[in-house]
């Protein structure tokens, strides 16, 4: 199923939101779990963003859909961060089992079982403003550029939010 | 800038390849000089491998496919729907209890110890099906032209009672709550581990079941358990919305109902 095309680019088909929940569910959903840190946040977040795209998709120009997608949830949980900022709630974290060792080469550690949820639980504790920018460099692929513009800030920062957090990562894992 | 300087930032946008011109240039021949520099982007390299070695996360069975099938949920709408509705809840159940007559005040001393197992398997055996509720309502509806026609998120869509305990369950068309009302006082120690919350000046436990949330409390002499999804927000609006001082409500004026009433869902203590 898909919907009409774009008014003069008649090139590629406009998904309809359905196909994109299809296609797309469960790339959203790894990305709203990377950023909210916990599951039921994250499919909390995957409806906001579904939410949005189905009300929004007309303003979509077919192109980088993953790009947008992320856009939307990066967006969509840094407002949700500064509002409960405004009204706190008690967030009961993932606890995971000590730490274990980080010596080893990078696939041999991730074979283990337990590393990929380590390391979702350090990259949990990063300030959200981190954790965006290394969710959208390091999970979803974008450069600095298409960072900069989908959270509105100069290049620079970015550079200095995925440095910094990845700093803090290393220190976290250590 | 000189050989001299340390990467800084710039460790990122070398190892993502986002330097060019001259910062690239001065980037390699500092790195050539630079053994900190080089353990530096060593370290982040490896952290940045990890991250991007990171299995797909798989949402839940079915998430997908319920939104597909019934549109993703407006969280802010449901929020405030929430809240109004909560009231509703109460309400509605409140005038429930007038119908059957079942709301008077008691001074029993039974001590209540909770199954909570039970609640979530009767509640669970009530709500097989969400799509099922409307037919039950209008059933219902079409039956019992005593029963308040609810209003808002949460509609009053089954109950059973016997001579210790009653059951009503609500439903919005997705989520499904269970009210369970039994005479008598608690045994705390009986209601084992959980979330300790307040419910108005009560004590109350929110106890995780996997699929639902069974809240624990006591209000006046009985006790109840709500068991509800956790995603739906209902145990907390509840234990929120329970007033912490006793006072006449809303529903007191409206209807003159009386304290027992009052007392059977905590709107007076």
């Amino acid at each position: 199923m898909t919907g009409p095309t774009q008014p003069g680019g008649p090139l590629t088909p406009r998904p309809t939101w359905e196909d994109i929940a299809r296609s797309h569910g469960r790339f959203l959903y790894t990305v709203a779990y990377r950023l909210t840190g916990n599951r039921d946040d994250a499919q909390d977040l995957v409806q906001d963003v579904l939410l949005r795209v189905r009300r929004g998709l007309d303003s979509y120009t077919p192109g980088n859909l993953e790009g947008w997608l992320s856009r939307i949830a990066s967006n969509l949980f840094l407002d949700e961060v500064r509002r409960k900022k405004r009204r706190p709630l008690h967030v009961v974290p993932d606890l995971p089992d000590p730490w274990v060792g980080l010596e080893a080469d990078p696939e041999a550690e991730l074979a283990k079982e337990r590393l990929p949820e380590h390391l979702q639980a350090a990259i949990s504790k990063l300030p959200p403003e981190f954790r965006t920018a290394i969710v959208l460099c390091d999970v979803v692929g974008l450069d600095y550029a298409e960072i900069a513009e989908a959270l509105d800030i100069p290049a620079g920062t970015v550079r200095s939010r995925i440095h910094r957090g990845r700093a803090l990562l290393r220190k976290e894992l250590q | 800038m000189s050989n001299f300087d340390h990467l800084g930032d710039r460790v990122s946008a070398w190892i993502d390849g986002e330097l060019i011109g001259d910062e690239l240039d001065h980037a390699a021949a500092h790195l050539d000089q630079c053994e900190h520099c080089r353990s530096v982007v060593d370290a982040e390299r490896t952290v940045r491998s990890w991250i991007r070695l990171l299995p797909q996360e798989e949402p839940p069975p079915g998430f997908l496919d319920k939104i597909v099938l019934t549109g993703p949920r407006d969280r802010r709408s449901d929020r405030r729907r929430v809240r109004f509705g909560v009231a509703n809840l109460v309400a509605s159940a409140a005038v429930w209890v007038l119908v059957l007559g079942v709301g008077q005040l008691s001074n029993t001393s039974t001590t209540v110890t909770p199954r909570v197992g039970s609640f979530v398997t009767t509640h669970q055996a009530n709500v097989v099906s969400t799509a099922s509720f409307g037919s039950v309502d209008r059933q219902m509806h079409s039956t019992r032209s005593d029963l308040p026609p609810a209003t808002s998120r949460f509609d009053l869509v089954a109950f059973r009672t016997d001579s210790s305990m009653t059951q009503a369950v609500y439903s919005d068309g997705v989520d499904a709550v269970s009210v369970f009302r039994q005479v008598g006082a608690l045994d705390w120690d009986a209601v084992g581990d959980g979330r300790a919350v307040s419910v108005g000046e009560s004590r109350g436990v929110v106890i995780d079941r996997g699929d639902v949330e069974v809240l624990m409390f006591e209000r006046g002499d009985y006790a109840y358990a709500v068991v509800a999804p956790p995603s739906s927000g209902v145990i907390d609006e509840i234990a929120v919305a329970m007033p912490s001082s006793p006072g006449p409500s809303l529903w007191d004026r409206a209807t003159d109902a009386g304290r027992g009433l009052l007392d059977c869902f905590g709107l007076r203590g």
